[in-house]
């Protein structure tokens, strides 16, 4: 099962005087346990793309299609949004709960849980931000604008979706944040799909399989990390393609079959010291 | 010249900041760093008197925030760029959202539409003059807050996480127009940032932690000490953290190195000499 995306285009506003072209003729598909990171300069279209895998866009022409169900469909809509959990740009925009508590365990609402598996999600997804227990009988509103993305992220978390989609996951996020949920997205890989929109590529490399390159509602590069990371924009974006690219007109011979940053530490070391 | 003398701040009963004491002079660019809830935002807001503080006095060229009086000089001069920009858009037109600070300071209508004109440039927002704010994306909304208190030309210019949501090229270009005039204005900046790439434009850097100003250095006294980086909550730029490892692993480069060009140039000239 997967995702597929077949000749999408998306207009904001048809028929008026701000009547948008936001994506242009995308396809691409993502198989069950590949993870994808997608980038591209601010307006570009990535978060009306992520918009339209959880059928909160309908596209204007072509097809998405989870796992099957169509998101035009009406009647698919509530199992796509079971299927595909979306964390947005500013999602703390939609907060509406008194505590942290309970607007984490909102995340798991439909989900017909035991109260005490909610319990349990709840207190492991603010593990995995980084957050700590005493903060979840706070209020979402009074909350430094990093904690909120944390509390937003653990309320997709709780739900255990099929197919985790961030957009811009790592903005306003710190260190420690921004470790735990890494090593957390890692130990997830192969059983959800996960799709990153973000600006900072370089913590995912060795997690994402694709990459996507959107400009101007244009898909300029899609394909597996080892082709993408030629790519010439990418470079401006990614400081690790940049170097390796780098290194490689000087003559080095990397064998990266995964562009971990220990990894890339081990080719460097064996390169230099040892050839 | 910015003055905190003895600042103590709660949000109700959680104390944030028990006597804090910090001077920013006139000319510097202060990068404002430290882990999510470490207290940066609400040291931007004390700044402008948006908060107060529970104890102590926070000076403005002297002008005490506390002072009724004095609120509408220091909105004047300190012009901030909130972390969120949906909290500081305010019209529903692009032009006009950026109007409407410039509009509040009383400016003659020509210089407001010059000062529009001039900000709806430099920030390449010209396409969006007209547009309705609400549909911008994520970077365009903060280049839109960033154009509106540019266009006050505030003598303090104090940015929370300004481009978090801009991509790489975006963000260096907004660095580069704050640099300009810092450079020809000769304006004070304050910049809190998460990103690391980003921190080399101050002349200092402040780390919060645990409501106490950790570190307060240069960039380069900041960076060269990878474990307190950490402790601060910071990240290293990844090419930094790259070379530390592989110095870790025996490699002789200096520390630190941010640029891709000079890790690499450096990888090179190891591997010449074994
Ligand atoms: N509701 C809307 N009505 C009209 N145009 C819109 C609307 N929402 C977004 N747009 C436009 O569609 C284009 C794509 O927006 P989108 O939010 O997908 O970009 P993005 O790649 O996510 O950008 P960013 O990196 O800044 O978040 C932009 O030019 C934006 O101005
Ligand atoms: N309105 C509020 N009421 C109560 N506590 C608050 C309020 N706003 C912030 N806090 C708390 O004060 C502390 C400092 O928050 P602040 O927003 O200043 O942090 P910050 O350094 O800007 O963090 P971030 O990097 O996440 O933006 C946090 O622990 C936060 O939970
Ligand atoms: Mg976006
Ligand atoms: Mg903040």
């Amino acid at each position: 099962m997967a995702i597929e995306v077949k000749n999408v285009s998306f207009f904001y506003s048809i028929g008026t005087p701000f009547e948008k072209k936001a994506l242009e003729n995308i396809s691409f598909s993502l198989e069950m346990g590949e993870n994808m990171g997608i980038l591209g300069p601010t307006g570009s279209g990535k978060s009306t793309l992520i918009q339209l895998l959880n059928a909160l866009l309908i596209p204007t022409k072509g097809e998405v299609l989870i796992d099957g169900l169509n998101t035009r469909e009406r009647k698919n809509g509530s199992k796509i949004r079971e299927l595909v959990g979306v964390v947005f740009q500013y999602p703390e925009n939609q907060f509406f709960e008194d505590t942290v508590y309970e607007e984490i365990a909102f995340g798991a609402k439909n989900l017909r849980l035991s109260k005490e598996e909610v319990d349990r999600r709840v207190r492991e997804a603010i593990a995995v931000v980084g957050l700590p227990e005493a903060i979840l009988d706070k209020s979402p509103f009074e909350l430094s604008g990093g904690e909120k993305r944390k509390v937003a992220i653990a309320s997709i978390l709780v739900r255990k979706p099929k197919y985790l989609v961030f957009d811009e996951p790592f903005a306003g996020m710190d260190y420690p944040g921004t470790e735990a949920l890494v090593k957390f997205l890692k130990s997830l890989r192969g059983t959800v799909s996960l799709i990153v929109v973000t600006h900072t590529l370089d913590e995912l490399l060795g997690l994402v399989d694709k990459i996507m390159f959107l400009d101007n509602g244009k898909m300029k590069a899609f394909g597996p990390v080892k082709d993408i990371i030629h790519f010439e924009e990418l470079r401006k974006y990614v400081p690790l393609a940049e170097l390796i690219s780098l290194l490689e007109q000087k003559g080095l011979n990397f064998q990266l079959n995964t562009f971990e940053l220990d990894h890339l530490e081990e080719e460097i070391v064996r390169n230099v010291l040892f050839s | 010249m910015i003055k905190l003398i003895d600042v103590s701040f709660s949000y109700g009963d959680r104390e944030i900041f028990d006597g804090i004491n910090m001077e920013i002079g006139d000319g510097e660019w202060v990068a404002l760093v430290g882990a999510n809830g470490s207290g940066k935002s609400t040291l931007i807001k004390l700044l402008n008197g948006l908060l107060v503080p529970t104890k102590g006095r926070v000076l403005i060229d002297g002008m005490d925030t506390r002072d009724e009086g004095n609120v509408w000089e220091i909105r004047r001069r300190v012009g901030v760029v909130f972390q969120n920009p949906d909290t500081q858009i305010v019209a529903s037109i692009v032009e006009d959202d950026i109007a409407f600070g410039p509009e509040n300071l009383g400016l003659a209508p020509e210089e407001i539409r010059e000062r529009v004109e001039q900000v709806l440039k430099v920030l390449r927002l010209e396409p969006f003059r007209s547009s309705p704010t609400y549909a911008l994306s994520g970077g365009q909304k903060q280049k839109l807050a960033i154009a509106g208190v540019l266009a006050m030309k505030p003598r303090y210019l104090v940015l929370d996480e300004p481009t978090s949501m801009l991509d790489p090229p975006s963000r260096r270009d907004i660095n580069k127009i704050i640099k300009f005039l810092y450079d020809k204005e000769k304006i004070t900046v304050v910049y809190s940032t998460h990103n690391p790439e980003e921190i080399f434009y101050a002349t200092r850097v402040i780390a919060l932690s645990k409501g106490t100003l950790f570190f307060n250095g240069t960039p380069w006294e900041f960076f060269s000490n990878p474990e307190r980086v950490w402790k601060c909550g910071v990240k290293l730029p990844i090419i930094t953290h790259l070379c530390y490892k592989l110095k870790k692993r025996g490699l002789d480069l200096s520390f630190p190195i941010f640029s891709p060009k000079e890790l690499a140039e450096e990888l090179w000239r190891l591997k010449s000499k074994m």
